[in-house]
């Protein structure tokens, strides 16, 4: 008897098709993630033993070694602040700014952002870091 | 003459090591993206037109100085403090039982103080439970004269 041999075919799996999925997937992380508005502000974060992780909120207030007042990451004026933050919350039900403010500044700078955020009454999350 | 047909063959492109690069981009949005996690503490602050006359309660006042801290309940008993004794203080006081208007800590702060100064009082605040009313100098001198 003659044995045939069977020449073993060697399973194919369509990769092109992998391709295409990871592309969507890729496309929708870089959809759904947001973009960073304060990465080229120069700031020296306050320190202090009482504070922990948190959840980063939607709306940032940012105060930089300069004294410059920048909400979104847009530059604005202390004397809008109120009206604008009221404009931003909207209608949301969570009012959490976060607040980054240079440690070197002093009451007169940063003392009327504090005002108009409980002007707005808005709740803030104030970022520093760990001693 | 006989008519020379060349072989041409297909480019093909390898998708294999495409699909890897893919995920490993993937992989490396996913862990970027979880990484960035800020640190730093709720600051609850009731609206100024809410808050109520501090002059006949003897509410929790801190006075924020430039060089120090002064916690008390009146003007007679205010001590000065280190960041540390003022957790402390605020910690034995178990504001986190009480009603909301027991929770009420005024925080005076003076001229030129630096913000890494009012920033470890607020958060110390906020640790103990309480809700932080602010006060400028100016306003508390205007409130003594009335």
């Amino acid at each position: 008897m003659i044995k045939r041999k069977r020449r073993r075919r060697m399973p194919m799996v369509p990769i092109a098709s992998m391709g295409d999925i990871a592309f969507l997937l890729i496309i929708f992380f870089i959809l759904n993630s947001t973009f960073i508005t304060e990465a080229n502000i120069k700031l020296n974060p306050p320190e202090s033993a009482n504070v922990e992780k948190m959840k980063k909120a939607v709306i940032s207030v940012t105060m930089d070694e300069q004294g410059i007042l920048r909400l979104q990451g847009q530059e604005t004026s202390v004397t809008g602040l109120q009206n604008l933050i009221e404009s931003q919350l909207g209608n949301n039900k969570q009012r959490v700014l976060q607040v980054r403010i240079d440690a070197n500044l002093t009451t007169a700078q940063y003392m009327p952002v504090m005002e108009a955020i409980s002007a707005a009454g808005a709740t803030m999350n104030m970022i520093g870091q760990r001693n | 003459m006989a008519i020379k047909t060349t072989f041409r063959e297909d480019p093909e492109i390898n998708m294999g090591p495409f699909a890897d690069i893919a995920f490993l981009l993937i992989i490396f949005f996913i862990l970027a993206t979880s990484l960035m996690q800020p640190m730093g503490r709720r600051i609850e602050m009731p609206a100024s037109s809410e808050s109520q006359s501090t002059e006949e309660k003897k509410t929790l006042t801190i006075d924020v100085q430039p060089r120090a801290i002064l916690f008390g309940r009146s003007e007679e008993t205010m001590g000065e403090v280190t960041e540390e004794e003022l957790s402390l203080e605020l910690s034995k006081l178990k504001l986190v039982e009480k009603k909301e208007e027991d929770r009420m800590v005024v925080v005076k702060t003076g001229k030129g103080v630096p913000y890494r100064q009012f920033f470890k009082v607020m958060t110390a605040v906020s640790r103990a439970g309480g809700m932080a009313t602010l006060l400028q100098e100016e306003e508390a001198e205007e409130g003594a004269v009335e």
